[in-house]
């Protein structure tokens, strides 16, 4: 096409879509010009020690246009738009998320099987193993709490997509595993399908469980601990009671693989409800001359499971063993990264506790290793020269 | 900056259009204003690496110079000539190979028990291949007397930076470009011609391509791939390049012609071709219009015997595979297209084709998708353990778990609305005459549809986030 040939009765046309592009680009150019001036902030603190952005590299030139595209006017609204498309012709949300029945939404780390699942599943494994050994070797007792899947807990809600078969069976296939490893283990499905009648277990939006979901699996710990013998023996004063609060609306964290609102917020599932129950605080100090709060003997390592004090796992723990519990969970990292953490820490050297629960979402077991958060386990918990 | 972006959109076209359009049509100064944009364009990546284009530029125009001036006598000529493509071979050399030249040597070192060379890493500066190609087909033609040199560096220096094609081609020769640094038509029409090439290359590009490519990749990166997943794999790449590339050549071409420039087309419906042959005649073919005019000709073309043309041939393809890349699989690929050529050319199968015949665009079809994966993959390793399961050798079956957890039906739908365009580019060039109304009712077509498409690309652009163009490191 050298010579581009235009007749005049295409011309009057590509006239017309000469003028619509202008008149396109124009005023939204115009309209968008502020954010030529929004600088995106650095991603994490560290980044705000990295070099300067500099115009010889480029590095200057990418956080403008990173901060023009964060700014852009009608950035959420066309978010908003390609959501409720893909939801609507697809009934997709964001990779992340599976769309159930009946307002439900489900991780889709509970369906998916990624790429060399079993090989995770065989390091991950192999990874509780060395944890309970290190642990055996210091004379700290360890029990792994495998948290089931939410999707096949209420499998009900289902809609098109099924978890894989490989998810089905992991509950059961994680408890034979660790069995073989001689790693002590509970499995938390029999007291959450059993309270299942009495209450929701787990929220419709949210990938976690319910403060009465979480109720329920503490007090399978707490009957675990006590067969056991791992509970305290002292006399139970009811020290660790809980306290209802409020009831309030709860925003499910798989609402945010559906982005529809503002603009198609009629789309979304309606919102969960919560009733937040707290520990009744015991006195500061407890019976020690001088206030001093002694170090828990009791540890809880795991994921936002037992992380985050909305779903009080902790707390029902405590209520249960009425006893304080040192929470060592983390948010946002898994299961394993935690462990890592407490191991290398010094709390552990410091106050030998007298059992570890570990809680484990058993998705997790199918995870890639996070090589860069989980140090090697420890030869040895002795205390540090 | 990539064309399907926000800050090129509605940011330096709007501005660099302003400024052309403002500026005076008189002499050249619209070429300065095109030569200003073009450089801070290039220079919106590193400005850095901005001093080695500079600098190139300015030796290529001087050696160009040197080249035409008669009174040096034929010889110097050619040494002048010879001496312009050495150098930019060698800088194309330096930072596209260096790394892979030591990579491959350390490799062979450490097997046999030796110390690795240390090398500091170099950047690959992004359009390089297409420059330098630019620049050494401009001394070659100047020496060949198909152009004179230019007087006006500003001409030439356009002619290398010219925003439109700067990163990812189309590869243009000075000679198809000279007249019109001169003069050039500025219409309405044919800028709304430009707009429609741009917005139907966008509308490829963010609808189609940006939308498979994750599908793609997820297929390349399966440990394990099975033959349903690599298929799957090889259609959807082929798909994603074929829309990503000449949605690209569609968005340059249309840039062109909306300040006045009429460019040569990049594609002509390959993915219907029905021979390995054919198919380069219509995939990316200014490269290989230029591959035929610098290499093979070079070589002796068919002028030296049946043997030696075949080897020619042969020669040809396989450094254009390695012009695409610094990896084994560059190679292996070149090698391999230029295997299928010289097979068909010793079979008589020619690359011009009348009619349309399933045994003949079944095998092509076959060859391409064959090729692609090579093209694609990550090593030689990893496209062996591809093919193994391509061809049936192992972990034979369907969908892998994995690919049928991850694939969504977005994905397929934008995979099925690329192959049925390709039907379409196939129905319009051999079907029962689909004309698909008169000239003037395809330009409302245009306007009536392709508008509202571009507009909603652009949605889908804002809410997707940036996806870099396939040969955006070439």
């Amino acid at each position: 096409m050298k010579n581009v040939v235009i007749t005049e009765s295409e011309a009057r046309w590509y006239r017309i879509l000469g003028a619509l592009f202008i008149a396109l680009l124009v005023p939204v150019a115009l309209i968008a010009l502020p954010a030529l001036f929004a600088v995106t902030p650095p991603a994490a603190p560290s980044a705000a020690a990295a070099k300067a952005p500099s115009v010889l590299d480029g590095t200057r030139q990418q956080r403008l246009e990173a901060g023009f595209d964060e700014a852009f006017p009608g950035r959420r609204l066309s978010l908003n738009l390609w959501a409720a498309f893909e939801l609507v012709v697809f009934g997709n949300g964001r990779p992340g998320v599976v769309v159930g029945r009946d307002g439900w939404l489900y991780t889709d780390e509970e369906f998916r099987l990624l790429d060399r699942a079993d090989q995770h599943f065989a390091d991950n494994v192999a990874y509780i193993r060395s944890v309970a050994r290190v642990l055996q070797q210091a004379g700290i007792p360890l029990l792994v709490t495998v948290v089931p899947a939410k999707a096949v807990i209420h499998a009900e809600h289902l809609g098109r997509r099924h978890p894989d078969p490989a998810h089905r069976a992991l509950q059961a296939r994680t408890l034979a595993a660790l069995a073989e490893a001689g790693v002590p283990a509970l499995d938390l499905t029999p007291a959450i399908v059993a309270g299942g009648a009495a209450g929701a277990t787990f929220f419709r939006t949210d990938t976690h469980w319910t403060p009465y979901g979480a109720r329920l699996g503490a007090e399978a710990v707490v009957a675990a601990l006590r067969e056991r013998g791992l509970a305290s023996e002292a006399t139970r004063q009811g020290d660790h009671r809980m306290v209802a609060g409020a009831t309030r609306e709860h925003r499910g964290d798989l609402l945010s693989f559906l982005p529809l609102d503002p603009y198609f917020a009629s789309l979304l599932p309606p919102p969960d409800t919560v009733t937040v129950e707290t520990p009744e605080a015991p006195a500061a100090g407890g019976d020690d001359l001088f206030g001093d709060a002694p170090v828990p003997a009791v540890a809880l390592v795991g994921s936002s499971y037992s992380a985050n004090p909305l779903w009080n796992f902790r707390g029902w723990l405590e209520a249960g063993l009425d006893e304080p519990v040192a929470n060592y969970a983390k948010e946002a990292v898994g299961p394993f990264p935690p462990m890592a953490a407490y191991l290398a820490g010094d709390d552990l050297r410091a106050a030998k506790p007298r059992v570890v629960i570990w809680e484990i979402p058993v998705r997790a077991m199918l995870a890639k290793p996070d090589a860069r958060r989980m140090s090697a386990v420890p030869a040895t918990l002795a205390p540090r020269p | 900056m990539v064309f399907s972006s926000n800050i090129f959109l509605f940011a330096f076209l709007p501005l660099f259009l302003a400024a052309y359009y403002l500026t005076p049509n008189r002499g050249r100064t619209r070429n300065w204003v095109i030569l200003g944009a073009s450089y801070l364009f290039y220079g919106w990546w590193r400005l850095d690496f901005l001093a080695l284009f500079a600098a190139t530029t300015v030796a290529n125009y001087l050696i160009g110079g040197r080249i035409g001036d008669e009174a040096l006598g034929r010889t110097a000529q050619r040494r002048w000539m010879q001496a312009g493509v050495a150098l930019n071979l060698a800088i194309l050399g330096y930072f596209k190979y260096a790394n892979f030249g030591v990579d491959t040597f350390n490799d062979l070192v450490t097997s046999f028990g030796g110390s690795p060379v240390s090398f500091a890493h170099v950047l690959l500066p992004i359009g390089i291949s297409f420059y330098t190609f630019e620049s050494i087909s401009y001394l070659v033609d100047v020496y060949r007397k198909d152009v004179p040199p230019t007087k006006h560096a500003v001409d030439f220096a356009t002619f290398v930076s010219l925003f439109p094609h700067l990163i990812v081609g189309p590869i243009f020769r000075y000679k198809d470009l000279a007249e019109q640094f001169a003069h050039r038509e500025h219409t309405l029409a044919l800028f709304g011609w430009g707009a429609k090439r741009f917005m139907q290359g966008f509308v490829k590009k963010v609808f189609i391509a940006d939308t498979i490519a994750p599908l793609a990749n997820y297929c390349f990166s399966l440990s394990d791939p099975s033959t349903a997943d690599v298929w799957l794999g090889a259609t959807a790449f082929a798909v994603q390049l074929y829309f990503d590339f000449s949605g690209y050549s569609d968005m340059a071409i249309g840039l062109g012609a909306m300040i006045g420039f009429r460019f040569l087309e990049n594609f002509n419906a390959p993915l219907i071709s029905q021979s390995v042959t054919e198919f380069w005649r219509r995939w990316h073919i200014s490269l290989s219009n230029w591959l035929r005019d610098y290499v093979y000709i070079a070589l002796g073309g068919s002028r030296k015997g049946e043997a030696r043309t075949y080897f020619n041939v042969w020669m040809t393809f396989f450094l254009g595979g390695i012009w695409h890349g610094a990896n084994w699989t560059f190679v292996f690929w070149g090698a391999l297209q230029g295997a299928m050529i010289f097979l068909e050319r010793v079979n008589g199968i020619s690359g011009h084709v009348r009619d349309f015949r399933w045994r003949r665009f079944l095998p092509a079809t076959v060859a391409t998708l064959v090729s692609f994966l090579v093209f694609r993959a990550d090593s030689i390793g990893h496209a062996m353990h591809m093919y193994a399961a391509m061809f049936f050798i192992d972990r034979v079956g369907g969908f892998s778990a994995p690919v049928v957890g991850f694939a969504t039906g977005l994905q397929f739908a934008a995979l099925a609305l690329g192959i049925g365009f390709v039907v379409l580019e196939g129905l319009r060039e051999f079907g029962p005459k689909l004309t698909l109304g008169s000239p003037r009712f395809r330009a409302a077509a245009a306007a009536v549809i392709l508008f509202p498409a571009f507009v909603l690309a652009i949605s889908k652009l804002l809410s997707q986030g940036y996806t870099p163009f396939l040969y955006f490191q070439f």
